[in-house]
């Protein structure tokens, strides 16, 4: 810890903001790591590093499905006003982890009559119902109808059909800035985000063109910063978030390769905390459960560039027995399921301190995913633009980012949790695709109906 | 407490006043405290409520003060008005409700056809952004309305009071860099420096500060390398001093290898010494810091590859395994790869040689 690492010290006696958080924090997780090890007569001492065995923890998804539900079917109170603006966000984050937790039997028509009154006229989708089109609400609202459109619920990819692909396409085109990046909504700021949101979804929905990719892989590059992550826009702070959007980005069009590789995987391992086991989004930021996907994610993308990098400078042996996600896989599950998991609310919270919410709920699964992936992304050490238009096959770099291994002969993860009493793999869940982080075979499902679609832009 | 003053501008920004009541876009009749439908001179106006589908999904239920302003939002939009009573419908719509993004555009358009005077403008956006400071339509807002004074707003005074809460504040300091780069005071790199030290002076482990510092190194100018030489070993003491009083600081181990990575020159081999001597002289009494060590592992091996001399990394070999094996163990798996990379890159070198 934490359960299985020793904290790094903090020599400082000075007592800065930082580091005063920062312990106030570490106390806290120390006591519950103790607790929970104590509860379990576990002779391990937290933080320690002493190397005794640790016990399982319990994850039971019981009240899960309520909360989910509840989150979108019962109305909210005035105060979640401010995010009247979000609502197709959180249409996302319940279906995403719902999906993950397979849970999967809401109201999925009445989501999608929702969404469908989202779109907006002019291409796109906004946040609600009569509003703007956004980036942010479009990708939420495309993941979710490629998440929801189950067969037996829905005939003839109805969810994915009411997507209409020619005006997104000349919206997102309207969005371009001539720097490279993208506004994320018309006279809206431009950041990292806008870049993902786009080129994802235009992925997805098999609507890439050359000309709307033009400059936007430059642009990203010039978003990683000397600490090695990549910022919101160029000369600002390496940031979790911001990291995740421009990895992600570059990974959807196979072009990870224009960043500095090594500095990004080096960077992204450091915001794992020694005695936390979860990862800080910023340098000398705290733990927080979303990053657990934020960074999770940016080190499986690299898994297989990592990998070729080490064949290349070591041996074939040596990089086939390595794993090739860095990130410490069962310190990241101790601190989800130990520090933020809330049973009887049926969902994560940031830091045990906070309380639960369904963004949380979404980004801690997707994390889980990540964690027990065992699936490599082909590598992109070079850059593979010209696949990444091919309009009638999915690109192989899109398909197996990260999953249980099913038919790859890859042995999944051991992470053994308590649901109802018993000891259960951690494999009652199903894995994301980490790039779109939509549920793997929804998401494969999703990409192969666009490309039998075509590409009516091309 | 506060550190010295930065030179060339005051020690502290004045406090933010909130404005004196009224809105822009006020209508003459007292309107304090109304909804908007009990406003006479709006009553041609039909509010549209919400449209929500059979089954509402994340349903809100928003106070009245919402819905009215929301309604009437909506009314107008869908008519296109353009007008001071449509301002106003706005003003409301932004205070219950600052996060909306729709409203702040429509808002923009209006302000523009209806020539408002921004300076007005600026302090009614500041006046809802000083209770949300975390909010990316009003920095967006206030930036767009600077940009129409031509810069005529030294945006380093509102950043300053956010940073006074929150130091580390995301959307403040891209509103600071996205001032200095388009609108830069004279004299800016200096007072910025100055003020990042006054940052740092109060907490070390600010690492937007930090981060700030590398942005004011990347805008001097590189034109007389000796002067950036200057420039570049003052930072390089100053980090050093740093790290020395906290070695546990990741921010300076960052900052410390961004500077020699980044900036590439003459002064190289200088740098080289001074970085070793002082983490030679650092590991007398911090052998088992893994921050330390974690930085020398990466500087051997940054160096070696600048030089062109495998051997230079030879002691990268023995640190790698102590922070696998003891001082980092939860970056286990990186520290062993990079140990092989390592040992094989130096065993490829005596092959050749
Ligand atoms: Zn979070």
């Amino acid at each position: 810890m934490a359960l299985r690492n020793k904290a790094l010290p903090c020599d400082d006696l000075s007592s800065t903001p930082t580091l005063n958080a920062q312990r106030k924090v570490e106390e806290e997780i120390l006591s519950n790591y103790q607790a929970f090890l104590q509860q379990h007569g576990s002779s391990a001492e937290a933080g320690s590093g002493d190397g005794a065995p640790i016990p399982a923890p319990t994850f039971d998804v019981s009240n899960m499905k309520a909360f989910l539900r509840n989150s979108m079917f019962r109305p909210m109170s005035s105060a979640f006003s401010s995010l009247d603006g979000s609502r197709a966000w959180i249409t996302f984050w319940c279906t995403q982890a719902g999906a993950l937790a397979n849970i999967t039997n809401f109201d999925a028509r009445s989501i999608m009559d929702f969404l469908r009154l989202s779109q907006h006229p002019d291409g796109g989708f906004g946040g609600g119902p009569g509003l703007l089109a956004h980036l942010a609400p479009t990708y939420a609202a495309v993941a979710t109808l490629v998440n929801l459109n189950r067969e037996g619920v829905f005939e003839d990819d109805e969810p994915l059909r009411l997507i209409d692909r020619e005006s997104l396409y000349r919206w997102l085109m309207s969005l371009k800035t001539p720097e490279g990046s993208f506004a994320v909504h018309h006279d809206g700021e431009c950041d990292v985000r806008g870049s993902y949101l786009a080129l994802s979804v235009a992925q997805m929905t098999n609507i890439l063109t050359p000309e709307l990719l033009e400059g936007a892989v430059d642009w990203i590059a010039q978003c990683q910063t000397y600490e090695g992550g990549l910022a919101g826009r160029p000369g600002l702070e390496a940031h979790g978030g911001y990291t995740y959007c421009g990895v992600a980005a570059l990974a959807c069009v196979g072009a990870i390769g224009a960043l500095d590789i090594d500095a990004l995987t080096y960077w992204a391992l450091q915001r794992q905390m020694s005695l936390e086991g979860g990862f800080q989004g910023r340098t000398n930021k705290l733990v927080d459960s979303c990053y657990s996907f934020w960074c999770g994610a940016v080190l499986a993308l690299l898994s297989g560039t990592t990998r070729s990098v080490m064949a290349a400078e070591t041996s074939a042996s040596l990089a086939s027995h390595m794993d090739p996600i860095l990130f410490d896989r069962a310190s990241l599950l101790d601190y989800l399921f130990v520090q933020c998991y809330d049973a009887s609310g049926g969902g994560f919270k940031d830091k045990p301190s906070s309380r639960l919410d369904a963004y949380h709920t979404c980004y801690s699964l997707s994390g889980v995913s990540v964690a027990h992936s065992v699936d490599d992304l082909p590598s992109q050490s070079g850059l593979e633009r010209p696949l990444a238009f091919d309009p009638v096959k999915v690109p192989p770099f899109l398909q197996h980012v990260t999953g249980d291994g099913a038919g790859t002969g890859a042995t999944p993860f051991k992470y053994p949790v308590i649901y109802r009493g018993r000891s259960r793999d951690l494999a009652l869940l199903s894995s994301t695709n980490a790039i779109f982080n939509i549920e793997r075979n929804q998401c494969r499902k999703g990409l192969e109906f666009f490309r039998s679609l075509g590409n009516p832009m091309m | 407490m506060r550190g010295g003053p930065v030179p060339g501008r005051a020690v502290r920004a004045p406090p933010l006043q909130r404005p004196a009541s009224g809105l822009p876009g006020q209508l003459p009749a007292e309107i304090e405290g109304k909804l908007l439908c009990e406003i006479p001179e709006l009553s041609d106006i039909t509010p549209l409520p919400q449209l929500e589908t059979e089954t509402p999904v994340v349903k809100i239920l928003h106070s009245d003060s919402f819905d009215d302003a929301l309604s009437y939002f909506r009314a107008i939009v869908q008519s296109g008005e353009v007008s001071m009573r449509a301002l106003l419908i706005t003003s409301y719509a932004a205070i219950v409700c600052p996060s909306h993004y729709s409203v702040w555009q429509y808002r923009r358009k209006l302000l523009a056809q209806l020539k408002v005077d921004p300076h007005r403008e600026i302090e009614f956006v500041q006046a809802i952004l000083l209770d949300n400071w975390k909010n990316y339509q009003l920095w967006y807002h206030r930036q767009q309305l600077v940009a129409s004074i031509g810069g005529r707003s030294d945006e380093r005074d509102i950043t300053d009071s956010c940073f006074e809460h929150d130091a580390k504040n995301y959307h403040a300091w891209s509103h600071r860099q996205w001032f200095l780069r388009t609108y830069p005071p004279p004299s800016w790199l200096v007072e910025e420096r100055a003020y990042c030290d006054r940052l740092l002076s109060e907490d070390v482990r600010n690492n937007s500060a930090w981060n700030q510092r590398m942005f004011v190194l990347l805008h001097t100018p590189r034109d007389h390398p000796e002067e950036f030489g200057q420039i570049l070993t003052a930072e390089l003491n100053y980090t050093l001093e740093k790290l020395n009083a906290a070695p546990s600081n990741e921010s300076g181990w960052n900052y410390l290898r961004g500077l020699y990575t980044k900036f590439p020159g003459p002064w190289d081999a200088g740098f080289f010494a001074t970085i070793s001597a002082s983490c030679d002289a650092l590991l007398l009494r911090e052998s088992q810091s893994p921050h330390l060590n974690a930085f020398m592992f990466h500087f051997y091996r940054d160096w070696a590859a600048r030089q062109g001399d495998v051997s230079i990394m030879a002691p990268s070999v023995t640190i790698a395994k102590l922070l696998r094996d003891e001082i980092d163990t939860i970056r286990a798996k990186y520290w062993d790869m990079m140990h092989e990379r390592v040992v094989a890159a130096l065993a490829a070198a005596a092959t050749t040689a």
